[in-house]
């Protein structure tokens, strides 16, 4: 798990080009949006296409529930973790 | 302000319920003046004898029946010459609930200059019939008053302060019928007097008499509304005037209210009336707005100045920017609202439309490639819902710029429940967002965003590009998403020309690749792109441009605070 969340991380950090930021300087556990790393909607847009690239996930269309998913580092691993099973 | 009142009630053969509504006001030991409107002689006796029984009644009697405005006026008349400042009216049916009479007469002692209005809370006795003429008349009201002050004009529980009332009985013939609760608010209205409301629990009684009259009743209504529209027009400057003053004061909260409020009733207009009545209701808000809104009028004028300097410059004729055709700028915007109203509801047709590239659009359609399409506040998006129609499965997943878009969703499919678009709100948007986006494009289906409005949440995103002559602000937020989503991409407009609508499809990408490097030079030749075509419709159809802020003014990007 570790090792996913650590790629999550390296991940972003390309993504959004975030030079300064070293994958270590990321909380697994704070808000990626406001707060946290503070990403807005375009950052997310980018990530979420980069994640859906990397990790192959797939969303269900009708759940509603998805969003938490996405709030933090670990609960993105825990959730791709979840697809490959 | 003194605040002395008392209770006037007019009564007209009700004799059933009279007992139980003066047994209730017993207890605010208040006096109540009962005016006999001519009932017969059963209720004129009851009302005798109530009258012997309890010392707070004062009687009086008209010797003919004369109506229930003529019976209040008698009473309101009777209260001022008793030195009484203000009145609360009950009705005699017993529909109003009295125990509510302390909340109205609270308010009145804290606002005494004000009429504090009771507006029914309805339960299922109310027939249906009744509730959408309701409706009709809360519409003319805010028409007449121009104002969304009045909430309910037709519920007699009010308290009126004395004075203003019977300086207007004196010089004005008010309605002496059913059309008087509504006649004597209005034009308490008009002379400055403010309106609070009090909701309060309203019931239909069982068994119990109303003489509101079918025919004779709602002729009168409609006389009346004939009289107050045409006393609106000749007020015209002062009620908007005293509009204004209101706006600086909580102007946020009003104009929220105040639109989503317009647009349920504004199609409920639309629905019991259709497009032509419609039309007649939109001459007098559209003038409103023209006169009172300061800024979009102004925009409108610059506006069509730019459009005058770039279609000279290129020798294309223009419309000079004058207030005439500024006005003709703000009535094309009522037009495309009737015809969003029409498109939401399902009655623009396919055939209605003028599609010269349709092919183009079937050939993407039976691909099935989803793509991205870009459209924007010139002409009339909404339009374009017809095309969806008639082709199966064609599924449109429409972004918007507003934070009511839930609300907003919700009042649409009020409308037609059969509209199958999914529109999603851009402040709501997450990395499931693109991920759901992504997918539903590569299963075929489209994505539609505007690309003329900056987002309020990423105000940092923005591209300039020169627009009319001039460096304008354009969100990057639509043309990164196309790019991400690596499928075509289509410019899609909709404009009225000639009475029919056009659709503009245009191709403009197979893909929008934005490079690592140089990227902010990639998105500003891709926003440059866009704002060429729009340039061109701008200068086609000037009066189609429904951005009424100054385009141009917007917060131009420079540093990226959000980063860091």
């Amino acid at each position: 798990m570790e090792n996913l969340e650590h790629s999550i991380k390296t991940l972003i950090i390309e993504c959004l080009n975030l030079e300064e930021i070293q994958p270590e300087d990321i909380d697994s556990n704070a808000s990626l949006f406001v707060e946290g790393l503070g990403l807005d909607s375009i950052d997310a847009l980018e990530l979420g296409i980069a994640i859906k690239k990397k990790f192959q996930v797939t969303l269900n269309a009708d759940s509603r529930e998805t969003r938490d998913h996405f709030s933090s580092v670990k609960s993105l691993a825990r959730f791709i973790a979840s697809q490959s099973d | 302000m003194n605040h002395k009142p008392c209770f006037v009630i007019p009564d007209y053969n009700h004799k059933d319920a009279i007992g139980r509504i003066v047994a209730a006001l017993h207890q605010y030991r208040l006096p109540i003046l009962i005016v006999d409107d001519g009932s017969e002689e059963g209720t004129k006796k009851v009302l005798e004898n109530l009258a012997l029984k309890e010392p707070l009644i004062r009687l009086f009697r008209l010797d003919s029946n004369q109506g229930k405005g003529a019976a209040v006026v008698r009473g309101l008349e009777e209260a001022y010459a008793a030195g009484f400042t203000h009145a609360l009216q009950v009705d005699a049916d017993g529909q109003h609930d009295i125990s509510d009479a302390g909340k109205l007469l609270a308010q009145s002692r804290k606002f005494p200059e004000a009429v504090v209005c009771g507006t029914p809370l309805f339960d299922k006795t109310i027939p249906r019939g009744r509730l959408y003429g309701r409706y009709i008349t809360h519409f003319w009201v805010w028409v007449e008053t121009l104002s969304f002050d009045i909430k309910d004009s037709m519920c007699g529980f009010r308290v009126y302060p004395l004075a203003p009332c019977i300086e207007l009985t004196e010089k004005t013939k008010l309605g002496k019928g059913m059309d008087f609760d509504t006649d004597i608010l209005v034009r308490l209205f008009w002379k400055g007097i403010s309106i609070r409301n009090v909701s309060t629990r309203v019931v239909y009684p069982e068994g119990g008499t109303s003489h509101f009259r079918l025919f004779k009743d709602n002729y009168l209504i409609s006389k009346l509304h004939t009289r107050l529209f045409f006393g609106m027009i000749m007020r015209f400057p002062r009620l908007l005037f005293r509009r204004r003053g209101k706006h600086q004061e909580h102007w946020s909260q009003r104009s929220e209210r105040g639109s989503l409020m317009g647009i349920r009733f504004l199609l409920t207009v639309y629905r019991l009336f259709g497009k032509y009545i419609f039309k007649i209701f939109l001459v007098p808000v559209i003038s409103y707005f023209f006169v009172t809104g300061g800024t979009a009028r102004r925009a409108s004028i610059e506006y069509l100045q730019r459009i005058a300097t770039s279609a000279d410059a290129r020798g294309l004729p223009f419309a000079k920017p004058t207030l005439a055709n500024s006005f003709r700028h703000f009535l094309s915007f009522g037009n495309a609202l009737i015809d969003k109203f029409s498109a939401w509801q399902g009655d623009i047709k396919e055939q209605d439309l003028d599609f010269p590239n349709k092919q183009e659009y079937l050939d993407l359609i039976a691909g099935g490639q989803g793509a991205v399409l870009i459209g924007s506040h010139h002409g009339n998006l909404d339009i374009c819902r017809a095309l969806a129609e008639g082709i199966q499965g064609l599924k449109l997943n429409v972004l918007m710029f507003t934070e009511h878009a839930e609300r907003f969703n919700r009042v649409i499919r009020e409308v037609n429940p059969d509209l199958a678009d999914d529109i999603i709100s851009i402040s709501r948007i997450g990395i499931d967002t693109a991920i759901l986006l992504k997918q539903k494009i590569e299963q075929g289906e489209y994505v539609v965003i505007v690309g003329d409005r900056t987002s309020a949440n990423t105000p940092h995103r923005t591209q300039n590009a020169v627009f009319l002559g001039e460096q304008a602000t354009f969100a990057e937020g639509p043309f990164i998403l196309a790019s991400l989503m690596q499928c075509p991409v289509y410019l899609i407009f909709c404009l009225k020309e000639r009475g029919k609508y056009r659709v503009y499809f245009e191709h403009f990408a197979d893909t929008i690749p934005i490079p690592r490097i140089h990227r902010r030079e990639a998105l500003q030749a891709i926003v440059q792109r866009y704002a060429d075509a729009l340039e061109a419709l701008c200068l086609k159809t000037p009066y189609m441009w429904f951005n009424f802020f100054d385009f141009w003014k917007q917060p131009v990007s420079t540093v990226e605070e959000k980063r860091g």
